[in-house]
């Protein structure tokens, strides 16, 4: 199992080597915000930081080990409710919050490009 | 003087008819529009819902109607937990004007039981962070010192009770997010067991560690307000299916006997007068008949790593619901539809919440997950296993809540650092322990210090019983702070 560890180390080690603004653009384009390039330096120094701290798990030795899944000792599975009807929000509840509608419908830029 | 009563006094002295509801409102709002100018506790301040609440209160005990638990008591809200009609904004740009359109389970079951709400207070945006600095709207100040940070992430909830604008409030704690503000703020603050306060209309931040929690100028405060949000929520599939417990009369019960576990070798870095302070709590502890014994927590060293990682990982997942489309705030740059999501989350979120789903994303990542999520998860099964064998030499641990005292506004700029500032809150959060923190002094520059209890998975009643025997010797809770006009 020490293989294991060692791998581990291993492949944090490679993240380090590789952590760099190409990276940050590929984080920011998967989360879906638009960083500047100021922003993708300051992001960059604390991402690399925050990593090399919390890479200190890799010292504990985890062999035979089963991920936590459930927290809570009275819940050991996902309890299930009867499959039936209600009423929630209505429609005009609802858009109330959203920043454009249209026709009682969320309004979003054309996605679907016109013919030529 | 209503301000210095306990939420159990105001209602006793409504119920006996020695105050009206309309007084009490009236009483509170004045301290409010006093000393709120120096706090900065509140986000929104619901004047007229307030009003309207006392003045039917008032009626209908002039009726001789039946009333509720919480009759007469004003509670203030941290941002994130939804009144429905009311601004929700997380502290965040990106839920600017946002009106929750439906209440959280435990606003509903306060407003059942005839509480007063009269604002929204200020956090950490989305409740990242422990100083509440992280605000896009305003900077929280502590009342025991009005050039340190109340804490946080509900720094707001924290300072409104400690400023005595409202006698209750509540908060959600993901890492330590309502026993830190506590501590810093000189007050007594609760997180319960997961699942024993149901999330539902929680804003969620890392779902597997959030748990709404109350703030109070007492043990018994969090007693009542426990009874009330203490029980299970169908709409929350994490809720514990258990009724709610009794608290006010079990709480008064001696502790002798109780067996204290300390993990002393886990305090070592503690400064000098904190681990005095912690040592004299202890000192409490034993004249009251406990017993200390000395447990093994030497794997909560990895609290913060492991929680690094999961919470980052839970929150860049709840936070992509923020796609400037369903609510909020919209990017007036975007013409098409990617720029609507990259744009409207660039202007919306603040610093540290785009850290956290940068981090969160990249753990989750192909080629990384394993390495870090995946290690996590079994780092936090080790430190949930290591809790338990604690308890099964002990009935409820002791630590402090905090490292340092409360600390200056902008003296912590280094995120990291900021982190370490939880080292001893976040074990619980992994584990899913309820944990109180309790005031158990001052510096020597008057700044709050405080006790952490904390109790096995459903321990609830135990830890307040042991907080409230404490708090009853040590008897720090009373004292106000001085907010210098």
């Amino acid at each position: 199992m020490k293989s294991g560890i060692v791998l581990l180390i291993f492949l944090g080690y490679l993240f380090m080597a590789t952590l760099d603004k190409n990276t940050v653009k590929y984080l920011a384009d998967l989360s879906r915000i638009a960083v500047s390039s100021a922003e993708e330096d300051s992001l960059l120094k604390d991402l690399k930081k925050i990593l090399s701290y919390v890479e200190q798990l890799n010292e504990v030795d985890t062999a035979n080990i089963q991920p936590c899944t459930y927290v809570t000792k009275a819940l050991t599975q996902t309890p299930l409710r009867e499959d039936v009807c209600e009423t929630t929000l209505t429609r005009e509840q609802f858009l109330k919050g959203a920043p454009q509608q249209i026709g009682g419908m969320l309004r979003v830029p054309q996605v679907i490009k016109s013919e030529p | 003087m209503i301000h210095t009563y306990s939420a159990n006094l105001v209602h006793e002295h409504f119920m006996s008819g020695k105050l009206s509801a309309q007084e009490i409102v009236t009483s509170y709002f004045d301290r409010i529009k006093r000393y709120e100018p120096k706090v900065d506790a509140f986000l929104s301040l619901s004047f007229d819902r307030a009003v309207a609440k006392a003045k039917a209160l008032d009626e209908k005990r002039a009726a001789k109607q039946p009333l509720g638990k919480l009759a007469g008591i004003p509670v203030a809200i941290k941002d994130n937990i939804n009144v429905q009609g009311e601004i929700s904004t997380c502290s965040s740009k990106i839920l600017e004007n946002y009106k929750a359109p439906f209440s959280a389970t435990a606003v509903n079951l306060i407003e059942a039981e005839d509480a007063i709400i009269i604002g929204k207070t200020n956090c950490d945006e989305f409740a990242m962070g422990s100083s509440t600095e992280h605000s896009a709207y305003k900077r929280t100040k502590n009342p025991w010192n009005l050039a340190c940070t109340p804490g946080g992430s509900s720094g707001g909830s924290a300072a409104a009770v400690a400023a005595r604008f409202c006698p209750v409030s509540l908060g959600s704690d993901t890492g330590g997010s309502v026993r830190q503000p506590g501590a810093l703020c000189g007050i007594a603050a609760f997180k319960p067991t997961y699942g024993r306060i149901s999330r539902y209309g929680l804003v969620a931040y890392g779902s597997s560690l959030d748990q709404i929690g109350p703030f109070g100028t007492c043990v018994e405060d969090i007693a009542l307000m426990m009874e009330v949000m203490g029980r299970h929520c169908p709409k929350d599939s994490t809720s514990v299916p258990k009724g709610p417990d009794e608290y006010m009369h079990s709480i008064k019960q001696p502790i002798k006997g109780m067996k204290i576990g300390v993990p002393w070798q886990f305090l070592q870095a503690l400064r000098a007068d904190a681990m005095k302070n912690f040592q004299e709590a202890m000192k409490t502890l034993e004249s009251l008949g406990c017993q200390l014994v000395e447990v093994d927590l030497s794997l909560l060293k990895y609290s913060l790593p492991t929680y690094y990682i999961l919470a980052t990982a839970e929150a860049s997942t709840n936070l992509a619901r923020y796609d400037g489309i369903r609510y909020g705030l919209r990017s007036q740059q975007a013409k098409t539809l990617d720029e609507v999501y990259d744009f409207t989350r660039e202007e919306g979120f603040g610093a540290e919440v785009k850290r956290r789903i940068l981090l969160g994303t990249f753990v989750l990542s192909s080629g990384y997950k394993d390495a870090y999520y995946k290690q996590a998860q079994k780092v936090r099964a080790l430190i949930i296993q290591q809790y338990e064998k604690a308890f099964s030499t002990c009935d409820i641990i002791a630590t402090p809540v905090t490292p340092n005292p409360c600390f200056e506004l902008g003296s912590i700029q280094d995120p990291l650092q900021m982190y370490l500032e939880d080292i001893y809150t976040i074990g619980l959060n992994l584990a899913g322990l309820p944990g109180m923190s309790v005031p158990s002094g001052f510096t020597q520059d008057n700044k709050p210090l405080g006790l952490q209890l904390i109790g096995p998975q459903l321990g609830d009643v135990l830890v307040t019983k042991a907080a409230y025997n404490f708090q009853q010797t040590a008897a720090f809770h009373n004292a106000i702070p001085d907010i210098k006009e």
